[in-house]
């Protein structure tokens, strides 16, 4: 049975290859580089790794958990020293596709994601055996529940 | 002509207040040194330490009565916190705030309604 964060992770792929300028630059369908947490070792650039950072229950009285908020990190990842180009179509593809939802019933298989927006951009430096890598996207506020 | 009023015997607002004022000051510290913990839980959960060095200098610093700042000292923590290119955020930072959060805004209520 999916749970929640299930739920919005479908939600967040789903929504990510629905985008023509996201699948144009990081293929489509399964073999879009869209990944969970971390990406394959070697996989090429760019790509979209997102993850979980902070998943609390909405709970009631008793036993009734009546859904999750979590804060989602979506970011865009390239070889470069630059936060433009490709990135920042990426990023900007990422926020189209994730801000400013409501309401969202039936939209991921198993469950509802009720809202999705952003909470705050991001952007960091990474340089790994010399070589410098960009990431550039945001984090957004979701609440989902199973149905 | 009846009239009526209220005599004031008391006035006890300005002792209220300063109370008020105090407690809430004392929540905010509590709170900041609560998250300051809640961050150094979260990052040994999550098996984040090598050296020790980004978990110890976790620390929460006052600015001033209501302003507090909890964070570290190693330049690393934002890899640590949001993931690399090879590793899986570990984050601390958000998830310990969604945490506190509540908790402090909670207490914050709370002073309110015992001043009623």
């Amino acid at each position: 049975m999916a749970d929640e964060l299930d739920v919005m992770a479908t939600f967040i792929v789903d929504r990510l290859k629905a985008s023509g300028a996201i699948t144009a630059l990081v293929g489509s369908g399964v073999n879009a580089r869209i990944y969970q947490d971390v990406a394959p070792q070697g996989a090429t650039f760019p790509y979209i790794v997102f993850s979980s950072l902070a998943p609390n229950d909405v709970s009631a009285v008793g036993a009734v958990r009546i859904a999750t908020r979590d804060q989602w990190l979506v970011k865009a990842v390239v070889q470069s020293q630059s936060f433009g180009g490709n990135l920042t179509t990426l990023a900007d593809a990422i926020n189209t596709q994730l801000h400013g939802d409501s309401g969202l019933s039936g939209v991921a298989s198993g469950g509802n994601v009720i809202h999705s927006y952003r909470a705050r951009p991001f952007r960091l430096s990474e340089i790994n055996n010399g070589i410098a890598y960009r990431w550039k996207g945001a984090i957004f506020n979701m609440m989902a529940q199973v149905t | 002509m009846a009239s009526s009023g209220i005599d004031i015997k008391f006035n006890h607002l300005a002792q209220i207040a300063a109370k008020l004022h105090n407690d809430a000051i004392a929540e905010t510290a509590k709170a900041a040194h609560a998250l300051e913990a809640q961050e150094k839980q979260k990052v040994i959960q999550d098996d984040a330490v090598d050296t020790g060095f980004m978990v110890n200098s976790i620390q929460a610093q006052q600015v001033d009565k209501f302003n507090w700042i909890v964070g570290n000292g190693a330049e690393y923590s934002p890899h640590v916190n949001y993931g690399t290119i090879h590793q899986p955020a570990r984050n601390f930072v958000e998830y310990s705030v969604a945490i506190i959060g509540p908790q402090y805004i909670a207490a914050m209520n709370r002073l309110v309604e015992k001043s009623r």
